[in-house]
């Protein structure tokens, strides 16, 4: 094939933007510090690198969900240590005094210990985490225990969310109660229950803490012979053991969902990681490599316009005299 | 018998024809970098001895001929190779307009590939909206946290509704584009016309018009790049270029091509199934007038070239013709699967209740929808009084939290039309995020207690949901499936528009490669081609310098013996 001078240019011209498409495709690299510089640069890392993310952005939820998780079950946990405690202290005290209830003075001792009980126990139960009540089900906004006074003379009850626990023709509605348990996601289709109601802790019906509490005061202050006093006094303490074990229970359910989010966490840094390390690969340049590439590529284009310089001077007249 | 200066004569001709080639490698030196230029050779041919047509007896057995003619100055072209030149030249400009357009749109989408948290790209915006979702669950009845989840909503359709703008005026962009080039196809259809006349005039003489013919090949190739043409020289030299079967120059007269500003529908506008569509611009021939002819047989054919890229790019909606409505259109299917979703989602959750001070004026302007059907019910809201005198609105059913537009039908959604529905916008007490009804503070519940359900995180539960769906064959497919499988479209259209320019290119190339090995001037060539004519030129005088001493031989000395 015939060649000319200009078609020697043409290509020279046509090479050497090749050339320095390549280089300039390493330089947006380095200076971006992306492998992925235009979405056509390669279709399927785009993918790859997105799904990678859809994982991570996963993760570092979970992990923000726990953080909420365990503040919640922290409260929990040190509000039933405290009605745990204080029954104890009550149990024993009563165990001991029960007895001795002969005179007036060691029957008001007696009520009071158990007024007492009932108030640490409102109180214990109405704790709250950043204004939300953690023991009112989904009634977050409200303390779960008010005291509604009786009249008569009568100890105050307590009630629940307004309804009354010992009250059992409204089984349907305190079994509605029961049932809201507020959930925080901390897991793929995992909602873990971060609250206990206050229903679980202190019982229902005849096994209401409160109507037990009520009962001892109520018994204190009625007058009756001693014989009576006690007898009743020990039926109302095996009632308090039993509450005790209850609240005991409550405890270990508390403990397992705290340790259950420890796991969790501990899981999900690991897996934070192993998800960087992931999408760095697809996404991050290996800075090593495409220095060494862009190194070439200069090379290459130096050496193509030296090349060129050479073939595109001299022509015949240089020779003709 | 032959005259005696016969042999000057055939010297003289040399003389002449070494000067004549000289000026034909002149000019193609003078040249050498004009665009379009083709070489030119001087064709000559010898001639023979005077032969039968004489009237007087002539020996011609031992005559030499007469010396060289210059036939012609022709140019040195092959036309096979100028239409394969055409026509590659098409493709490549065609390639070369579509993917320096769609790039626009890729770099819309580009900024996912940034990785902090602040791109302002649509896949970040929906992490944005989870996030603000979660946070609400863990405390549905926190106004600052509804406000936040409203400010990631609106970040989101802000994003949508962002690109879709450019999209838009990208789409005015290629509807102007269409206009000036049909505009410069007219132009050069004009000039081409302009040339017939001048060759023909010129070549009734019998000469070859060739600077004039490089001219209009010039202007082929130019407009071989616009358009996809097809030509054809007749026996007068007048080129016939036809686009599409209809004639732009036939002879001396150019055709028009138009624009009609009312001729086809936007597509955007189309794919958005407004009410009122918009016009863009459609090619036809104009009639008499230069107006655009509204007759169907007046619709311009157009396969290639850069204007069919305008049109490709401006109107194509499917995979595989990509083009802004196409890109246009996955978005589009995006925005109405979210706010339906969402919206059928949060139709089910009840709203907080409210009064008069906490969201003023609201009242006035919600919107109540049926939580199945998403038909409008109403705009009544229920009020009820707390046992302080306090009125509230109640918390209720059948909010939509994105905006269904005035025909409440989720196809005439664009990306575009994208909002947060002005009743959560106004008010964020009405984001649904309970599975039962939010009573007020003293208000018996449903089952009895004085539980108000300001806990209840269940319906934002179903919605975040959404972003763990898998479809019917345990597949992941929620929103952000569909934003990467967005992305991933684009990025393969983009890829392959680059992968086709580029081989265009390379086809090009040896293509024009082969037609300037044909018609391009080489230097070197012609310096050869001057030393070589310059002695043709030295021996002809020669040679004149030799008979002219034979004559004077002849003249001063035949006959005079012993002087």
């Amino acid at each position: 094939m015939r060649i000319t001078n200009g078609m020697m240019v043409d290509k020279f011209l046509v090479n050497m933007q090749t050339n320095m498409e390549k280089m300039d495709r390493y330089t947006s690299q380095l200076s971006s510090n992306r492998k992925i510089v235009r979405l056509s640069d390669d279709p399927v890392g785009v993918y790859n690198a997105l799904t990678a993310r859809q994982r991570l952005a996963r993760y570092e939820q979970y992990q923000r969900n726990l953080v909420t998780a365990r503040s919640w079950v922290e409260q929990c946990d040190t509000s039933l240590q405290e009605v745990s405690s204080k029954l104890t202290d009550v149990n024993d005290q009563l165990v001991y005094a029960a007895t001795n209830v002969k005179t007036e003075g060691d029957r008001k001792n007696i009520a009071a210990l158990a007024t007492e009980l009932r108030n640490t126990l409102m109180d214990a139960l109405n704790a709250s985490v950043g204004g939300q009540y953690i023991f009112a089900g989904y009634n977050t906004v409200n303390p779960p225990l008010t005291k509604v006074d009786q009249p008569d003379g009568r100890e105050p009850l307590i009630y629940y969310n307004g309804v009354d626990l010992t009250d059992m023709t409204k089984a349907a509605t305190i079994e509605a109660e029961q049932k809201q348990k507020f959930q925080i996601e901390v897991g793929y289709g995992l909602q873990m229950e971060v609250a206990i109601t206050a229903i679980d802790v202190v019982g229902v019906g005849d096994n209401n803490l409160f109507k037990t509490c009520n009962a001892i005061i109520e018994l204190m202050n009625s007058g009756d012979e001693t014989a009576h006093v006690v007898e009743q006094l020990s039926a109302q303490l095996d009632k308090l053991s039993t509450a005790h074990e209850n609240v005991l229970s409550s405890l270990v359910r508390a403990g397992a969902m705290y340790s259950q989010i420890e796991i969790l966490e501990n899981r999900y840094s690991g897996d934070i990681i192993n998800y960087n390390d992931i999408r760095s690969r697809i996404e991050d340049i290996d800075s090593a490599e495409v220095i060494m590439d862009w190194k070439m590529a200069e090379a290459v284009y130096k050496q193509s316009l030296s090349t060129g310089a050479r073939v595109i001077m001299p022509t015949l007249m240089d020779f003709l005299k | 018998m032959r005259s005696t200066f016969y042999g000057m004569e055939v010297a003289r001709s040399g003389l002449y024809t070494s000067q004549n080639e000289l000026n034909v490698t002149g000019h193609n030196i003078a040249n050498v970098d004009t665009a379009g230029y083709t070489r030119q050779r001087l064709n000559t041919s010898a001639l023979p001895a005077l032969s039968m047509n004489v009237q007087f007896a002539v020996d011609n057995r031992a005559t030499a001929g007469r010396g060289v003619e210059a036939q012609t100055v022709d140019q040195i072209r092959n036309l096979f190779t100028d239409a394969k030149y055409r026509e590659e030249s098409s493709s490549t400009s065609y390639w070369e307009v579509k993917s320096d357009e769609f790039y626009m749109v890729e770099q819309l989408f580009s900024s996912v590939l940034e990785q902090e948290q602040t791109s302002a790209s649509i896949w970040n915006a929906l992490d944005v909206f989870k996030t603000a979702l979660y946070a609400l669950e863990e405390n549905p009845s926190s106004k600052d946290l509804r406000t936040n989840l409203l400010t990631a909503a609106n970040q989101l359709t802000e994003s949508f509704r962002y690109v879709y703008g450019k999209l838009e005026e990208q789409h005015d962009n290629l509807n102007s584009a269409v206009e000036v080039t049909v505009r410069q196809i007219n132009e050069l259809g004009v000039s081409i016309a302009n040339l017939n006349r001048q060759i023909f005039g010129y070549e009734l003489t019998g000469a070859k018009a060739n600077d004039l013919r490089d001219e209009r090949n010039l202007l082929l190739d130019q407009l071989s790049e616009l358009v996809d043409i097809r030509y054809s020289e007749d026996s007068q030299g007048y080129l016939t270029v036809t686009i599409g079967g209809r004639e732009l120059v036939k002879g001396v007269e150019s055709y028009q091509l138009t624009v009609d500003p009312r001729g086809s529908a936007n597509q955007l506008d189309v794919l958005a199934n407004a009410e009122n569509a918009g016009t863009q611009y459609k090619v036809v021939w104009a009639d008499a007038m230069g107006n655009p002819s509204t007759s169907p047989n007046d619709v311009a054919y157009i396969q290639g070239g850069e204007l069919k890229a305008y049109i490709d790019l401006r109107d194509g909606a499917t995979e595989n013709n990509p083009g802004i409505p196409y890109a246009a259109e996955l978005l589009n299917d995006l925005a109405r699967l979210i706010a339906k979703e969402v919206n059928d989602l949060h139709r089910q959750g009840y709203t907080m209740p409210f009064t008069e001070a906490d969201a003023i004026g609201t009242a006035a302007n919600v919107k109540i929808y049926a939580v199945d059907s998403g038909l409008l019910l109403g705009d009544t809201m229920q009020t009820v009084t707390a046992a302080d005198g306090t009125v509230y609105y109640e918390s209720m059913q059948g909010i939509n939290f994105f905006d269904t537009g005035a025909y409440n039908d989720y196809r005439k959604i664009t990306a575009g039309s994208f909002q947060v529905s002005s009743e959560i916008k106004n008010n964020v007490f009405l984001i649904a995020a309970s599975s039962s009804k939010v009573t007020i503070s003293g208000e018996v519940n449903a089952d009895g207690s004085l539980n108000q359900q300001t806990g209840n995180a269940e319906n934002l539960k179903r919605i975040t949901a959404l972003y763990d769906r898998k479809n019917e064959l345990g597949l992941s497919d929620n929103f952000q499936d569909r934003l990467k499988s967005l992305y991933t479209s684009i990025a393969n259209e983009m890829d392959e528009m680059n992968t086709l320019y580029a081989s265009q290119q390379t086809r090009l190339l040896s293509i024009s490669q082969q037609r300037q090995s044909e018609s391009s001037v080489s230097l070197d060539e012609e310096m050869t081609n001057v030393v070589r004519f310059t002695h043709a030129y030295n021996a002809n005088a020669r040679v004149i310098t030799a008979i002219d001493e034979e004559l004077d031989v002849l003249i001063n000395r035949l006959g005079r013996v012993g002087l």
